[in-house]
């Protein structure tokens, strides 16, 4: 039996379908099978930030309600023939899957994976509270604003009540020279305020938007972009291996520069 | 306010906005307004002065998160 584990913010748009991509793509490259379900129905984006937007036939709610079975549901990644995509409906209402049908899809595809990541919708609505039902374990992610902070403490809670204990936190967009400087929240700040694990550190980098222009996860590239980097240390951490955070701060500057040079 | 501008010097950001969090989170995690406890604090000083002679400037009424439990703390330094 794999493991499912959630990816959740409460706030939107700070970065949850992008950590999903690159770490099921990680998780992948490490030679495990990995599926990714997209639960944001009517906002489906995984399978663009996949580059699989041209490859899906048959969606969540497809399988939920019977127009297919879950195999034909699946979308194979481009590269990697042992990742998956189960896409979100772009059509249908939130509503549209109930929390115990979500458990027994959540359940099925244990079976067969070694990790099912779930991409949670923004919120802490009936998606939210649909998305982690069948999930053993949850990330939440959050920028260093206060906002969004804010809102992960929310959803820490929410997670708490419902039995979830192994919880992990994912600092996005950090600028480090901000923070050297005292005008961002450090990662040690949001540990302290939120009393919780750290899983990952993220940089700010604007090679995101090329990489998701592209439909490429950026840690495809984790030997070029620091943010790749990152995504690699964070797949490490998940498997229990040994990771430094420092060396990330030093690549900021280090490697930004080499390619910045050669990139002229 | 325990930040405040120290020999001029501009205090981080980062620090307002620490301050700020762990003073708001107190209250959503306990699910109360912060209003709230202003007028709790009204209530006491009408009640307790009615019996106690006191400094109603020193009064103070704090919210804190402790393990599991908010509470609710409650000052009243009283006249010799
Ligand atoms: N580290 C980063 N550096 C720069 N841009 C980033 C970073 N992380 C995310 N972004 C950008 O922020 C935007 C939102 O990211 P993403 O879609 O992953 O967030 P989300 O939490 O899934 O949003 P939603 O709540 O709408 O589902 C995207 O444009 C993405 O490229
Ligand atoms: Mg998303």
């Amino acid at each position: 039996m794999g493991k499912a584990i959630v990816i959740t913010s409460g706030k939107g748009g700070v970065g949850k379908t992008t950590a999903v991509a690159n770490i099921g793509t990680g998780l992948a490259l490490r030679g495990l099978k990995i599926v990714l379900v997209d639960t944001d129905i009517g906002l489906r984006n995984l399978d663009l930030l996949l580059g699989l937007e041209n490859r899906i036939v048959y969606n969540l709610v497809d399988v939920i309600e019977g127009r297919c079975n879950l195999k034909q549901a699946l979308v194979k990644d481009k590269r990697l023939n042992n990742l998956f995509l189960l896409p979100a409906a772009q059509t249908k209402e939130k509503e549209a899957v109930s929390i115990e049908q979500m458990k027994f899809l959540v359940h099925e595809l244990k079976k067969d994976f070694d990790y099912v990541l779930i991409d949670s919708p923004a919120g802490i609505e009936h998606g939210f509270r649909t998305a982690i039902s069948g999930a053993d374990e949850a990330i939440v992610i959050t920028t260093p604003e206060v906002s969004s902070v804010r809102d992960a403490d929310r959803v820490i809670g929410l997670l708490e009540a419902n039995g979830f204990e192994n919880l992990s936190l994912i600092v996005n967009r950090v600028r480090f020279d901000m923070v050297r400087n005292g005008d961002m929240l450090g990662v040690e700040d949001l540990l302290e305020i939120l009393s919780i694990e750290l899983l990952g550190i993220i940089p700010e980098d604007e090679n995101l938007i090329i990489s998701v222009n592209k439909g490429e996860p950026i840690i495809l590239n984790a030997d070029k972009y620091r943010s790749g980097l990152a995504f690699s240390l964070v797949v490490k951490k998940l498997l229990g291996e040994e990771v430094s955070w420092e060396e990330l701060e030093k690549s900021e500057s280090f490697i930004e520069k080499i390619f910045k040079f050669f990139r002229g | 306010m325990i930040i405040n501008s120290l020999w001029g010097k501009k205090v981080p950001s980062k620090e307002v906005a620490k301050e700020r969090l762990q003073v708001v989170l107190v209250y959503d995690r306990a699910k109360i307004e912060p209003k709230l406890i202003e007028q709790i604090k009204e209530d006491l000083v009408n009640v307790v002065s009615k019996y106690l002679n006191f400094d109603h400037e020193n009064i103070k009424v704090e919210l804190s998160n402790e393990e599991i439990k908010s509470i609710l703390r409650i000052d009243i330094p009283l006249k010799d």
